[in-house]
């Protein structure tokens, strides 16, 4: 009996070579329990090893391997060959970023926008770690613990349009991140981080779309940690104009 | 050697994907609600004109175009009022104690008090005759 | 970057979502189709009667008025999403002043009625 085979179309762009990005056609066989970064990797590993791509866990923890597929953006370690089959499948890279090589994306735009909401623990009155840790009930836990399960996949910026028209938008990942921050009753950098999410860069550039929330691998909900974020920098605004002796 | 490839984002970008067709959708309602505050606004100025001028605009409101129109265009409001309480439990993420309210809680909680203010508003002009 | 001034015609915007979600599709079926067809409301003296009522110009005017400011700011970004993003500034010039001019208009209907 024939193998059974299914075809990936892979957009290809090698930047020595290459003035613009075209499309290649590999002929893999087809295994009901192949995902297509496994079908990626037999290619790499049997018909073409030049084709370049990101992957590291295989299981939907590292967020290396989104790509769009079928111009969806996808983890690819978690998308089934069977899900298209018989049907080709187009592999191409996550749109909304710049490509570095075939199915490599330049991630230094991501990046900036993560530091720019300093994702990090801001104390006012730091503690020795004689003094213990910085305590916290489950319910302050809860209040930020699904908008901290990111795994920077940046799947989220593949989906949002407004990302892919106004490029200095801080995006889903990173602005999910910011009120992940906002709401952890352990930061007291709340005055300088609202600088960058409640700038218009920040969660005022986002039109509420929802599409990050339906392609997060993870469930955060990036949409609704921006509209919260919305709803704080709102009251922090009005609490500014109503009692300005209050700012610290 | 780096040499990134820059692609630029499709002008169709809405017309791409059924989740975009339909948040367009949702965000062209907009027109309607503005345009029923502005139907409101022209009722206000017939009625000030007296019970003739009044009578005579409501007769016109009766004729088919304006009657498919005007269905065209609560059909929109009341997307307006599905998508508005669909995606309130995300904005609000209301919690009691450890637990966070479930979404359809808050959803159904909105059809109550819609279904209430309709029934209020129903009854009010009942007795007004 | 600096904090934006943004929540100021947000809160109003959002106000305006959650009202018109929650009065509008019945305030349509009622005046724009019940009372046009006598369902309700029948004798025009005692529609008049109805809409003079200071509570209806209330509710008339902060519909109207928040109704307005709600669509502008759903346009202001609707219009730059469908392509228009040269014109950014003057749409949302645009959109915000008819809604403060269409307000001024409803609060003098209230008032004339």
């Amino acid at each position: 009996m024939a193998e059974e085979t299914i075809v990936l179309r892979v957009q290809r762009y090698r930047p020595e070579q290459d003035s613009d990005p075209y499309f290649q056609d590999y002929e893999v066989p087809y295994r009901k329990d192949w995902v297509v970064l496994d079908a990626l990797n037999w290619i790499k590993e049997y018909k073409d090893g030049t084709l370049s791509f990101r992957w590291s866990c295989r299981m939907g923890v590292c967020g290396s391997c989104g790509m769009m597929v079928n111009g969806r953006p996808r983890l690819t370690c978690n998308t089934f060959l069977r899900e298209f089959y018989p049907n080709p499948i187009t592999v191409e890279p996550l749109v909304n970023f710049d490509i570095e090589r075939d199915l490599v994306i330049c991630m230094d735009t991501f990046l900036e926008k993560l530091k720019k909401v300093k994702p990090w623990i801001i104390r006012r009155e730091v503690k020795s770690p004689e003094e213990g840790p910085y305590n916290q009930t489950p319910a302050q836990l809860y209040r930020y613990k699904q908008f901290s399960m990111c795994i920077n996949c940046m799947l989220c910026y593949a989906a949002c349009p407004v990302v892919g028209m106004h490029p200095e938008f801080l995006g889903p990942a990173a602005l999910a991140l910011g009120v992940r921050y906002l709401l952890d009753s352990r930061d007291q950098g709340w005055n300088e981080r609202m600088e960058e999410v409640g700038s218009h860069e920040g969660v005022w550039g986002c039109t509420f779309v929802g599409e990050c929330s339906e392609v997060c691998p993870k469930h955060v909900d990036p949409a609704a940690a921006i509209q919260q974020g919305k709803v704080l920098a709102t009251l922090d605004w009005f609490k500014r104009w109503l009692m300005p002796w209050g700012q610290k | 050697m780096r040499r990134p490839y820059h692609r630029s984002y499709p002008k169709d970008w809405w017309l791409r994907h059924p989740h975009y067709r339909r948040f367009m959708l949702r965000e062209l309602t907009s027109v309607f609600v503005a345009y029923f505050a502005f139907w409101t606004i022209c009722l206000l100025f017939q009625a000030s004109r007296g019970p003739e001028q009044l009578a005579a605009f409501l007769t016109t409101m009766r004729k088919p175009g304006w009657l498919i129109w005007h269905a065209i265009g609560l059909l929109a409001v009341l997307f307006h009022t599905y998508t508005w309480f669909e995606t309130a439990p995300k904005v609000l993420a209301v919690r009691i104690g450890e637990k966070r309210v479930p979404d359809r809680v808050i959803v159904g909680a909105q059809w109550v008090a819609f279904v209430v203010v309709a029934a209020v508003f129903f009854a009010l002009l009942r007795l007004a005759g | 970057m600096a904090r934006s001034n943004e929540p100021a015609v947000w809160s109003l915007f959002a106000a305006g979502g959650a009202l018109t979600a929650l009065v509008l599709p019945i305030h349509v079926l009622l005046f724009v189709f019940l009372v046009p067809f006598g369902v309700l409301a029948g004798d025009p003296d005692a529609l008049l009667a109805f809409l003079r009522h200071p509570l209806f110009r209330l509710y008339a005017f902060v519909l109207c008025c928040l109704g307005l400011v709600h669509a502008a700011h759903r346009l202001r970004f609707t219009l730059v999403d469908l392509g228009l993003h040269g014109l950014a500034v003057p749409i949302a010039w645009i959109c915000y002043l008819g809604a403060v001019l269409g307000t001024v208009v409803a609060l003098y209907a209230v008032i004339v009625l």
